[in-house]
């Protein structure tokens, strides 16, 4: 690979070219240097080599570090140059170091030439711009650039730029320089990398704007030159060799922030007066536009950085007034004219439309950077599309909410209550306990607070923006089959796989979860292990293995944290998905071994999926104990939605009405046929994908035949690898064709491939089909909507709801009670979001179980006495959810549960909707009352036994279900006071302020003696482990969320606050004009 | 193709392979269990340690009081063989009104009787009686002046229950007296089966029974005049209850009063033990088939010590819906005499068999209906809460329902606990022998009993029918 330039003169043949130069006026060379790397030695090396006569080098190093500046010494020392280093102490940015050659150099007769310190000068690069200038009477004159490692390949010739401050180059990505733009030309922007400009000019000018650290010096210098009736000439002749990659030398700056920002002040500064009235508008229009773009294509962080550049506009309206002050003095040419000198249109537009890159000032890295594609026309299009579709599926659930079928409960409104009930370390769930509750309520809570308390809204938007983070994630994971169009395809085809849709119809919360975390977590997994993105000759290289790049330290960090916090978040709602991750981390390298790729990429990935699952058990911390509960597995796992999926379902990702017809399955084709035909780094990743296939299928389907040692998720959450091996299939066909097939030998695999591209539009046929309903085929009336509607309005105290039938029935987190039978206890019969959870059975597996068996038993028919002190005033028995069970096609009601219930005399059967069975506990005491004398004497007496044969009608209620963070405060008469929760020594009751004992009560909940009316006061006690618990864990989610995204902002702050070093100011160069 | 592309192939064909094999093509759409339900049937002395309440349903009984004719009333007696007194509530349902509950106590071996009119003033009263121990026999003595009818009381409501015999003929006042313990209000359907074929009068469909409260059909009313031959169904389509029949004989050649539960299901088998043969004596057996399929029913004959081997079993076809009667006067060579039957089905779970005997009483009859012990209910030991005051012979009738010889011991219910009555002690017991028992010793008299053998039995009552009247009233003893 040729990496160098015409080759240096030799010294004797360079003092020739020397002497026969005519009179050179001075050029001091101004390399700012920041963090010295190898690139800098060369770069001496080509200063030392040119035959320019009077040249005179300074080197400005930045930043604080001594060795930095011994290091620089050192390697000026070893070419034995004469060169003048001075320590700017601190890293003020480009701009401002090299203004202070203005300070240090004497003379306006002469040049400044400013370099970065990753370039190298052809020998006569600096006289070839000399004589440039003055032949073309510029003010700043520029080489041409190539890369670094080939200098066959251009990469800048100069900029053009629109009156958005939007820069055009003439030169492709990785275009072969046959010197198609060697013709010398006015150009508006000249990069600062290597740019000549007359010192009297540069003086004049100020030098650069010093506000402005890195990104955007170069347009504002130069379009103030043109201000300033200066030429800006390209001399394509003077070549320069330029490495680039500011973004991994600076990783702690927000380039793309910092681009558009400076862009925006550049435009706002420099625009004229009569103009910005048209400009700017234009401008925040142009910008929004750009963010809608980038927000559909995917670059969320993008389409951020864009309307944060905007806003920040009137931040800097100080700086910007002056920096127009200043620029007034300076501007001798109208802006008309400068106007003529700038692109009309949108250089953004053009760009869009020629399918290429933002130019810019820095080369690409490798790396793992995955933007490729993401401007296509194509891609911009067909993401309109799906967000089209999802919009247009998602209508009425946009309109209309969210159904609560299943694990799809509605948010509370409340989202106040949520978090004091965590807070207060009380939780109500259940019968109620001083205990460990889900990370995810908090979560619940922060979300309905980010919609000002309208968690409809949250709620619906969390449900579709799984669906969509689900396709953005395989929009990134696909990237690994670097042609942007299988990056497309792929996606597309994750769309089309019909389980989240399925998901959202029959309420399966983890399944949709599943699928919209799962590409996520193998993108971060790639990330982290080093599996690069091919570019160049790799993308057709038919080596096997993989294309290994590993990040450093920093990006690891900031990659495992992400995924941590990713598992966090997941581990909060849906830990079962967390398990899945594990198990495709673990069919991740079992497909690496097998397919010839990247061991130790592998390796590391599952170390970050092992480390991130760690994290996220700690910051879920105390409520991951729960799953160590004797019923932990089951809760961990999920609900069960039943065994019922047979080959043929699975297959089509049938878990529910949204199933769509068997047309999906075609999409395995070319993510099995992938192994066959590929070749290469492709094969690998062909492999990856048939494994996580056929893995993930295998487990969704002895999950569903009970054929596995342990139980297993639901098919939903087992199903979504198969979902991701499919996109990266497809993908993979897609690249392989071109790579390994279009044009080989004819043989088997033409024909293969052809056919298996073939499948791949008619398999993504039905998706669009299903999205007409506008609701994804949600039922409208729920099951536990209804339940809500009949039960929640009953204002006679507080209740409980024992709701117990099928296990595929009964909504939300469950206890279970026998084979295929579940129950919930659900507070007023209004099911939330937060009864996705159960907290430990011990409560009701010591109170309440026992007396559930006893009806199925036949014990006793007077149940409904024996469960009043507990407050459960309703048993609900679902019939109908509308999804597993139909009234066209109802599941049956277990046997002998209706009968058993009927038979109990305390039970009268409630009018209500076919969907469920309803009967009422006419003795139901309220949570919070006065007992009659009859309850009274029950409730010292205890025992079953006792409680059975007591009248226990007619408590009055005293206020409802009390909460720890709201003193309950009421006037009571004279009797027993009834608190139907379990024994919990931190309620306290006081009455007219004096303390009253609350004891043991029938033998389970609180009761105490008011011995004469007053005001009683009810109130709990928070635990002091629970506040030092809270802020640990809001510690520790702190630091996942600094670890994603803050230290780049540290490091920065940091350096930012690194005193700068006194330097000496007075002139060390003087430059004049050698005769 | 290299060993490196060969073995994914390979992975993925296996899993394929596995995929496949592993589906059977099966929906699991089986329910659920909660609970298996009891099998209503045969009342039984649970006597189930785990229970934590026991309740009882009692069919019900005319509570007019004194009338023209006498007294109509009903007594709840409750017996308990325990050595802890047992607490519990006794509710009476009316047809109006109320319910009305009252605290009950049992002692320690003690025997507590509850007069209903004591509780309720209504023409009929039925009543619930919840205990805090399984232990207790519960059962209801109609008292009529036609003769006092004893019977055990249900141990559970049902959506289900069947009368295999009625009868209207010649006035003879039949009704069902239905009870709904319930909050929620029970809806019946009745159907009737009678000589003529089956029918569901219209004015008993979607008949309602308001929660804890009872009604009272009358079923000559209700369009069955003069029916010899009349079974009944009555099956809810919302809510349980308990269902008996108040059936006052009048002419037909039957006369007497019974009071007794329906059957709350059908069986395979029904034993009977308390059968005859002689003259002015007319035994029946009506066999009904409350299925929509044709039932085929086997009559065996037992007790007969070396005869019965000489009558074979008798097969006969009962339609669906319809009533089939034998009568042991047509069974050629039944010799007289005591004998004891079973009548099974060859067609599954479908019949519901009732025997009605008429014996001479004096110059007049007496005839009582007793249904037999379904399948799974002979036991080797029998409660008897309620025996006779004064001595009578043949007052226990017990049946051997194995094939082996075996031995019984009566034993009487006191202060000190069972104690075995004098001559009523390892009493041989042949296999499918009838034996039948006198009480006449003091010890047995006004006590209630405990039959306790080492072989299943099926024990019959026939205790007198008041003091004043002839004849005897039949009734089962509690299986324990």
């Amino acid at each position: 690979m040729e990496n160098e330039l015409e080759p240096p003169l030799s010294d004797d043949d360079r003092e020739d070219a020397v002497a026969s130069a005519p009179a050179a006026p001075g050029v001091v060379a101004a390399l700012v240097v920041h963090a010295p790397s190898e690139a800098l030695g060369e770069c001496l090396d080509s200063l030392k080599a040119q035959v320019y006569p009077n040249l005179q080098t300074l080197v400005l190093v930045t930043g604080s570090a001594p060795e930095d500046l011994a290091l620089v010494n050192g390697l000026v020392e070893a070419r034995s140059m004469a060169v003048h280093v001075r320590h700017v102490g601190s890293n003020p940015g480009f701009g401002a170091t090299a203004n202070s050659v203005a300070r240090l150099v004497q003379g306006d007769g002469g040049l400044f030439l400013f370099l970065h310190d990753d370039v190298a000068l052809e020998p006569d690069a600096v006289r070839l711009m000399v004589e440039e200038l003055y032949r073309s009477n510029a003010g700043l004159v520029g080489p041409k650039f190539v890369e670094w490692d080939d200098v066959r390949r251009l990469q800048m010739v100069g900029f053009d730029a629109d009156r958005f401050g939007e820069l055009d180059s003439a030169v492709e990505e990785h275009e072969i320089d046959q010197e198609q733009h060697d013709a010398v030309r006015d150009v508006f922007v000249l990069p600062s990398a290597c740019l000549l400009v007359r010192a009297d000019l540069f003086r004049e000018m100020g030098g650069f704007e010093e506000s402005i650290e890195f990104h955007g010096e170069d347009l504002d210098f130069c379009w103030r030159a043109h201000l300033m009736g200066a030429r800006v000439v390209v001399a394509p002749a003077a070549r320069v060799r330029h490495r680039g990659g500011l973004r991994d030398r600076r990783d702690d700056l927000s380039h793309v922030a910092m681009d558009a920002r400076h862009r925006l002040s550049t435009v706002a500064s420099l625009t004229g007066a009569a103009r910005s009235l048209v400009v700017i508008p234009t401008l925040i229009v142009v910008t929004l536009v750009e963010a809608i773009v980038s927000l559909v294509t995917g670059h969320v962080r993008r389409a951020s950085t864009e309307v944060r550049a905007l806003v920040a506009v009137p931040r800097d309206i100080v700086s910007i007034l002056r920096r127009r002050r200043r620029v007034a003095l300076l501007r001798r040419i109208p802006d008309r004219e400068i106007a003529d000198l700038q692109v009309r249109g949108s250089v953004r537009w053009r760009r869009v439309v020629r399918g290429r890159r933002r130019s810019s000032g820095f080369a690409v890295g490798r790396g793992a950077s995955d933007n490729s594609g993401s401007r296509e026309p194509i891609a911009v299009v067909a993401w309109f599309v799906l967000w089209a579709a999802l919009l247009v599926g998602s209508r009425d659930l946009i309109g209309g909410g969210v159904a609560s079928i299943a694990d799809m409960l509605p948010w509370s409104d409340s989202p106040r209550d949520l978090a004091h009930s965590y807070m207060s370390g009380w939780w109500d769930k259940d019968l109620g306990a001083t205990t460990a509750q889900p990370t995810g309520n908090i979560l619940l809570a922060l979300g309905g607070a980010l919609t000002l308390g309208h968690p409809a809204l949250a709620q619906t938007m969390v449900i579709i923006g799984l669906v969509a983070a689900g396709w953005l994630g395989a929009w990134r994971l696909c990237a690994v089959a670097s042609v942007p169009r299988a990056r497309l395809i792929g996606t597309i085809a994750y769309a089309a796989v019909p389980l989240p849709y399925a998901a959202v119809a029959a309420g399966r919360l983890q399944a949709l979860i599943a699928y919209a975390v799962l590409p996520w977590a193998l993108h971060l997994m790639r990330l982290f292990g080093g599996l690069g993105l091919p570019r160049g000759a790799e993308e057709s290289s038919r080596a096997v293995g993989d294309v290994v790049e590993h990040p450093d330290t920093a990006t690891r960090v900031r990659v495992v944290s992400s995924l941590a916090l990713l598992l966090s978040v997941t581990a909060a709602f849906a830990p079962s998905v967390m398990l899945i991750v594990l198990v495709c981390a673990i069919l991740w390298i079992l497909a690496t071994l097998m397919a010839g790729g990247s061991s130790r990429a592998a390796g590391l990935g599952i170390a970050s999926v092992s480390v991130s699952m760690v994290a996220a058990v700690v910051v879920n911390l105390p409520w991951m104990t729960r799953y160590l509960a004797s019923d932990g597995w089951q809760a961990f796992i999920g609900s069960r939605t039943g065994s019922d999926l047979g080959v043929w379902q699975v297959l089509r990702f049938g878990i529910g009405p949204s199933a769509l017809g068997g047309l999906i399955i075609l999409l395995f084709v070319p993510a099995l046929v992938a192994p066959f035909v590929s070749r290469g780094w492709r094969f690998v990743w062909a492999v990856r994908a048939a494994v996580l296939i056929a893995g993930s299928t295998l487990l969704a389907v002895l999950g569903q035949r009970d054929s596995f040692p342990v139980d297993l998720p639901e098919p939903g959450v087992l199903l979504a690898p198969a979902a991701v091996g499919v996109a990266l299939g497809v993908s993979m066909v897609w690249v392989v064709f071109g790579a390994d097939v279009r044009g080989a030998r004819f043989g088997l695999r033409q024909p293969v491939a052809l056919v298996s591209l073939a499948c791949i539009p008619v398999g993504l046929v039905p998706v669009l089909a299903v999205a007409g309903d506008g609701r994804w085929q949600q039922p409208e009336a729920t099951f536990s909507g209804q339940m809500t509607e009949l039960l929640a309005t009953d204002e006679r105290g507080g209740f409980r709801v024992l709701i117990i039938g099928d296990e595929r029935l009964v909504p939300g987190g469950s206890h279970e009670l026998g084979v295929g039978l579940r129950y919930s206890v659900v507070e007023s019969g209004r099911l939330g979001a937060d009864d996705l959870w159960t907290p430990t059975p011990d409560d009701v597996d010591r109170y309440l179980e026992p007396l559930i068996e006893a009806v199925a038993s036949g014990a006793t028919d007077r149940v409904g006495r024996l469960m009043a002190p507990l407050g459960v005033r309703y048993v609900v028995i679902p019939v109908v959810d509308r999804v597993v069970s139909t009234s066209r096609d109802p599941l049956p009601v277990p046997d002998g549960l209706v009968d058993s219930f009927g038979a109990q005399l305390d039970f009268r059967r409630k009018f209500s909707p076919a969907s469920m069975i309803v009967f009422e506990n006419q003795q139901a005491i309220p949570s919070v009352s006065i007992l009659t004398a009859a309850g009274s004497e029950a409730a010292s007496s205890g025992g079953n036994e006792a409680l059975a044969v007591v009248d226990m009608s007619g408590a009055k209620p005293v206020s409802s279900l009390a909460r720890p963070w709201k003193s309950v405060s009421e006037s009571v008469p004279s009797g027993t006071l009834h608190l139907g929760v379990p024994l919990d020594e931190r309620w306290s009751a006081v009455l007219d302020g004096r303390a009253i004992d609350l004891g043991a009560s029938f033998g389970s909940v609180m009761s105490a003696t008011v011995d004469e009316p007053g005001v009683l006061e009810l109130s709990h006690h928070r635990p002091f482990s629970r506040i030092l618990w809270v802020l640990a864990q809001s510690m520790l989610w702190v630091i996942l969320v600094l670890g994603w995204r803050q230290p780049k902002n540290l490091r920065r702050r940091r350096s930012s606050r690194t005193p700068a070093v006194v330097v000496d100011d007075s002139p060390i160069i003087a430059m004049e004009t050698r005769p | 193709m290299s060993l490196r592309r060969v073995t994914p192939v390979v992975l993925v064909a296996m899993v394929t392979g596995t995929i496949v094999y592993a589906d059977d093509g099966t929906r699991s759409d089986v329910a659920p269990i909660f609970s298996v339900s009891g099998s209503a049937g045969t009342p039984v002395i649970p006597g189930d340690d785990s229970s934590i309440t026991t309740s009882w349903f009692c069919g019900g009984t005319s509570a007019a009081g004194d009338s023209g004719g006498g007294l109509y009333s009903g007594e709840i007696v409750l017996s308990n063989p325990t050595e802890v007194g047992v607490r519990g509530t006794v509710t009476a349902l009316t047809t109006d009104g109320e319910p009305i509950e009252s605290p009950v106590v049992v002692d320690p071996r003690g025997l507590t009787i509850i007069d209903v009119r004591s509780l309720v003033n209504s023409a009929y009263a039925s009543t619930v009686v919840e205990l805090d121990s399984s232990s207790v026999a519960v059962e209801q003595r109609a008292i009529h002046p036609a003769g006092t009818a004893v019977a055990p009381c249900a141990n559970a409501a049902s959506d289900t229950w069947h009368f295999a015999d009625g009868f209207t003929f010649d006035g003879s006042d039949f009704r069902l007296i239905l009870t709904n313990p319930y909050l929620s209000a029970a809806v019946v359907n009745v159907s009737v089966a009678t000589e003529g074929g089956p029918r569901t009068p219209s004015n008993l469909q979607g008949y309602v029974i308001p929660a804890r409260s009872i009604r009272v059909v009358n079923v000559a009313e209700a369009g069955f005049r003069d029916e010899k031959v009349l079974a009944v169904s009555v099956v809810a389509e919302s809510g349980r209850f308990v269902a008996a029949k108040d059936q006052h004989y009048l002419g037909g050649g039957r006369l007497g009063h019974i009071n007794a539960l329906g059957s709350p299901a059908t069986s395979s088998q029904w034993w009977f033990a308390d059968g005859e043969k002689g003259s002015g004596i007319s035994e029946r057996y009506s066999i009904y088939n409350p299925t929509d399929e044709v039932a085929q029913a086997s009559v065996l004959i037992l007790g007969l010590g070396q005869v019965e081997s000489m009558l074979p079993p008798a097969s006969l076809s009962v339609p669906a819906h319809e009533v089939v009667t034998v009568d042991t006067a047509t069974i050629q060579g039944l010799p007289a005499g005591a004998h004891a039957m079973l009548i099974s089905s060859e067609t599954g779970s479908d019949l519901v068999v009732e025997r009605v005997i008429t014996r001479p009483a004096a110059d007049y009859v007496a005839t009582t209906a007793v249904l037999g012990v379904m399948e799974g209910y002979t036991s080797q030991r029998w409660r008897v809460p309620t025996s006779t005051s004064i001595a009578i012979e043949d007052a226990l009738i017990v049946l051997n329902t194995s094939g082996e010889s075996g031995t019984f011991t009566v034993y009487s219910v006191g202060p000190g606990g069972e104690e075995p009555v004098p001559n009523l002690t390892e009493i041989d017991l042949g296999p499918n022998s009838v034996v039948s028992v006198d009480l006449v010793d003091p010890l047995a008299l006004g006590r209630p009993l405990v039959l306790a053998g080492d072989r299943a039995m099926v024990v019959e009552r026939r205790l007198e029918r008041n003091t004043s009247l002839r004849g005897r009233s039949g009734s089962l003893a509690f299986p324990e």
